[in-house]
């Protein structure tokens, strides 16, 4: 094209000199004639329609280039751009792990769940009787068929002992009425759920196959051994099918197995509905045949699961996607997504402002390119296009770090919420993800570029030529879109620290609690010794020995067992008929705490005895069944009595010591009478050890697992931590909003700091002939860095006036989440507030110090 | 459809074609030269004329437009519109 275009331009010139012209005019006229040559040539282009492609490949290698030159500039953007999309992706991928996937069944949106309620539809916990399977069973209305299972905890005798796992009794048709076609075997015939207590079969799932069999394909045949009864394997699972529930069964067994393993299990209820419109009908159908079943009362032969009067009504939620299913703490978990969603959002809206006034500056940095470009003809459109494509690119590359990162993060995730009692979370990259990162890429990468990009080719071309280095008019009124993003920045970053510090202060108040012993000196060891060949018979010698070898490693001061885990939040009580030398003054059970434990356990927290003596080693030997009390007990119960000696019937134990009142299983509220048992002998196959160190917990942790493995490698069972962590964790979801919005905040922070350091270093440098001339009239080096800095304290301020009263706001979404401090603590807001001026005043810094170390001469002979 | 007739001649660098459309409207249309080149590229993108590389008669290297058979047909079809088009004109304006 500059060929074609010269050779006319000749030609012409050659004309001209042929009809009389000077050859310098010549030039001039034919070129004059002919016009722009640079946008004559872009008119060109744009007159092929094919070009667009051309136009894009050009486009991308004038962009790469770009950024290749400037490495700085590209890191900081694309790692900043790479944790706000990284954290946005990893919490969808939670979100679509729960809610949005559906299961690998057939027609996933057909399936409801059916769930015991009251009339008015609110569900109850209680567990459902086999009467009442087989009775919506029979009697479905307008669900066309309804399955039905039920979560049981057998026993399965391994190699060396047994463990307690999790499995599934179904219906019949369970397999074929999800559309899971089996990877090997069958699934079950009817009539093998028919007849109860003729049939032993089983299915197992793929990992159990994997794990236990090695994938052998001859395992069709074996055997397994529940509760001491053998059963038969007849199918293998698929592997992508994991169960409806939550949790995944290591094997399904018919309904009909229920009183051969002698389990008590829980029903649970699952239908297909065509349309969804009519889940209202198929609700109705149902009442009355739950209310029938249930008007009953008690059924023969189920009477250790009963019904209450009050479970008339059913209630239905599709349970075709996500995971979540019908948890019952499903309502805790959407509110802490929901708030982790607000939080990451507002990170990636204060990376993309960091990004966006990085890009702002840079495009102000070549603002003379760009007035020469526009002056040579190139169209506002072109330049635009190119700083948004550049824009897009970097989107590009922090998206794809973010979803190389994924894999990394999505393990993070389930270790943040310590509290997740689930599986792991394995988020799987599917479609859904990959359509929220490609999208989230788009309006990052288009959103962030464009109003920057937008301002930066916005003005007369010569005025900027004109204009070296000096602040021009113009400048003044784009200074406020790089002062909104910095501001914007601030406020996010405040707003989530100062989230995040509540929750801290919130924590600390209720860890702070008195629990009426030394909470920080115990480390706790959960053991399983069943799954390593004791029984109930042998069990006892051996805890003896356990806990005399742990007491001899240095370090440790005292051992206990207990079955319960002390602080854990988790409680248990019992109601009694009557209790001896009480007389019950209103009608109804008498009503304590209880908790089940083990030999030395307050000698291990350091709890007095008050009176007679704690559980020993030979009490277990002996299977003596014996209780103690606390104060609070006595003195409600026995005031004025002696309480040594006294049995209680109906739980069948003797007391023998009185303790001191602690909080022992909750320690959010105050003691209440409480009686610690001892007479469940299975409960001492998973005992929780005890450790108390003369000093840190944590110097004993590695001995003590040491020791614990030399006695046999699998007898630890889990991890050993400190009371501390249970007592956190027990806290829950206000532990990880802590942790998430911590970081979230710190991360925010950080971007501020770097970004307002990018945006006052341009600053300063474009000022520095202006800086250069006040040193020269005689301002000190001190005025000039105060100057600086006032304008960044200036940003500050403003964001804090905006930032403060949107956060004390915010805060009150989080109210229910803290206990013992109001939402509105002074403290909080002013630690975070200075925390962030100080952050500011640092970023400012150095900027302001090189701005004033600038030589006068220097400066002003530059121009 | 000008150009295209300037080409009905032989094929023609650009800058000959410009000097043949002044010549042959009598000096009455003299093609702004800058609009000249987007419009053979648009046609050469319709397909209509086609180009190679030469040389000129001063031995300079130039580009050289020739019509396409497509070409040929779209000249008498256009000149027809337009013969069409300027007796209706006509007409209306003999009517007054």
């Amino acid at each position: 094209m500059d060929d074609e275009m010269r050779s006319h331009i000749e030609m012409q010139t050659q004309e001209n000199i042929d009809s009389g012209m000077h050859p310098d005019e010549a030039r001039y006229a034919a070129l004059r004639q002919f016009g722009c040559v640079e946008s004559i040539k872009e008119t060109c282009r744009d007159q092929r329609g094919v070009s667009w492609i051309e136009n894009l490949g050009r486009d991308l290698r004038y962009e790469a280039r770009q950024m290749l030159k400037n490495p700085g500039f590209t890191t900081v953007a694309v790692l900043t751009l790479t944790l706000g999309v990284g954290v946005n992706l990893a919490l969808f991928a939670m979100l679509n792990e729960l809610m949005l996937r559906p299961k690998p069944v057939a027609n996933p949106d057909e399936l409801w769940a059916i769930a015991p309620a009251t009339a008015a539809g609110q569900p109850i916990g209680f567990p459902v009787s086999r009467a009442y399977y087989e009775a919506i069973r029979q009697h479905p209305g307008v669900f066309k068929r309804v399955i039905g299972y039920a979560g049981i905890m057998p026993k399965l005798r391994t190699e060396e002992g047994a463990e307690i796992m999790y499995a599934e009794l179904v219906s019949d048709d369970y397999f074929s009425f999800l559309g899971v076609t089996l990877a090997l075997g069958r699934g079950f015939l009817p009539e093998e759920d028919a007849e109860p207590e003729t049939h032993s079969v089983a299915v197992i799932s793929h990992a159990f196959w994997q794990s236990q069999f090695g994938g052998a394909a001859n395992v069709i045949g074996s055997t397994v051994t529940l509760n001491g009864k053998v059963i038969e394997i007849v199918g293998v699972a698929p592997r992508e099918f994991a169960g409806l529930d939550f949790v995944q069964p290591v094997l399904w067994i018919p309904t009909s197995m229920e009183k051969l393993l002698d389990l008590h299990p829980h029903y649970r209820f699952v239908g297909r509905l065509a349309d969804p419109a009519q889940a209202e009908t198929a609700r109705a159908a149902l009442a009355p045949v739950v209310s029938e079943i249930t008007s009953r009362g008690m059924i023969r032969g189920y009477e250790s699961y009963g019904f209450a009067s009050f479970f008339r009504g059913v209630r239905l939620e599709p349970i075709g996607r996500g995971s979540l299913g019908v948890a019952s703490n499903r309502k805790e978990i959407l509110d802490f997504l929901k708030g982790a969603g607000v939080a990451t959002v507002l990170l990636l809206l204060i990376a993309g402002a960091n990004v966006a006034s990085l890009f702002l500056a840079r495009a102000l940095q070549r603002r003379k390119e760009m007035a020469t470009r526009l002056a040579l003809g190139a169209t506002r459109g072109a330049l635009v296009r190119q700083l948004v494509g550049e824009g897009i690119l970097i989107a590009a590359l922090g998206t794809a770090g973010a979803v190389l990162a994924f894999s990394w993060i999505g393990g993070t995730i389930t270790q943040f919420a310590s509290w997740w009692r689930g599986p792991a979370l394995h988020p799987v990259f599917d479609l859904r993800l990959f359509i929220f990162a490609a999208g989230s890429l788009l309006l990052v990468g288009i959103g962030f570029s464009l109003f920057p990009a937008l301002s930066a080719t916005n003005f007369q071309p010569f005025s900027s030529l004109k204009d070296a280095e000096g602040a021009d008019g113009p400048d003044r009124k784009r200074a406020w879109l790089r002062h909104t993003l910095i501001v914007a920045q601030i406020v996010g970053s405040l707003m989530l620290l100062c989230g995040a510090t509540l929750c801290l202060r919130s924590i600390s108040k209720q860890l702070a609690v008195d629990v009426g012993f030394r909470s920080d000196r115990l480390a706790i060891a959960p053991l399983n010794l069943e799954r390593i060949g004791f029984t109930t018979n042998t069990v006892a010698a051996e805890l003896a020995e356990i806990a005399r070898r742990i007491s001899l490693i240095p370090g440790v001061e005292q051992v206990g067992l207990s079955i319960s885990e002390p602080l854990s939040g988790r409680y248990s009580n019992v109601g009694l008929g009557e209790l001896e030398g009480y007389k019950n003054p209103e009608p109804g059970s008498i009503l304590f705490d209880y908790a089940e434990i083990g030999p030395d356990v307050f000698a291990a927290l350091a709890v007095p005895v008050l009176r007679g003596r704690e559980i020993g080693h030979t009490d277990i030997e002996l299977d003596r069944r014996v209780a103690l009390v606390n104060e609070s007990f006595v003195n409600k119960f026995w005031p004025g009595q002696e309480p040594l000696g006294k049995r209680v019937q109906s739980l069948d134990v003797e007391v023998v010591g009185v303790v001191k009142d602690v909080r022992y299983s909750r320690f959010v509220t105050a003691p209440k009478p409480m009686m610690f048992t001892r007479r469940w002998k299975e409960g001492l196959l998973h005992p929780y050890l005890l450790i108390r160190a003369k000093r840190d917990p944590h110097q004993v942790i590695s001995g003590a697992r040491t020791e614990l493995a030399r006695i046999h490698p699998k007898l630890l069972q889990g991890e050993i931590s400190t009371l501390r962590d249970t007592m956190k964790n027990a806290l829950g979801i206000q532990h990880t909003a802590l942790r998430v919005l911590g970081i979230l905040g710190g991360l925010a922070l950080t971007l501020s700091v770097i970004g307002t350091y990018g945006v006052m270093a341009y600053l300063g440098r474009r000022r520095t002939r202006e800086m250069g001339l006040r040193i020269a009239l005689g301002a000190t080096r001190g005025a000039v860095m105060k100057l600086i800095l006032t304008a960044g304290l200036r940003l500050g301020f403003i964001a804090l006036a905006i930032g403060l009263p949107l956060a004390i706001g915010a805060a009150g979404i989080l109210r229910h989440q803290l206990a013992g401090i109001s939402p509105f603590d002074p403290p909080s807001f002013i630690v975070v507030a200075s925390c962030v001026l100080i952050a500011l005043i640092c970023a400012c810094w150095l900027p302001a110090r090189r701005a004033a170390k600038v030589e006068p001469l220097e400066t002003l002979r530059y121009e | 459809m000008l150009i295209l007739k300037a080409l009905q001649l032989g094929s023609m660098h650009g800058f000959g074609i410009s000097v043949l459309i002044r010549q042959m409207s009598r000096e009455v249309l003299q093609v702004e030269q800058g609009s000249l080149y987007p419009a053979l590229y648009r046609l050469e993108d319709q397909g209509w004329i086609e180009s190679e590389w030469g040389f000129s008669d001063n031995n300079r290297k130039a580009k050289f437009y020739k019509l396409t058979p497509a070409g040929r047909k779209q000249l008498v079809e256009e000149r027809s519109n337009w013969e069409r088009l300027s007796a209706a004109i006509n007409t209306v304006l003999k009517t007054t």
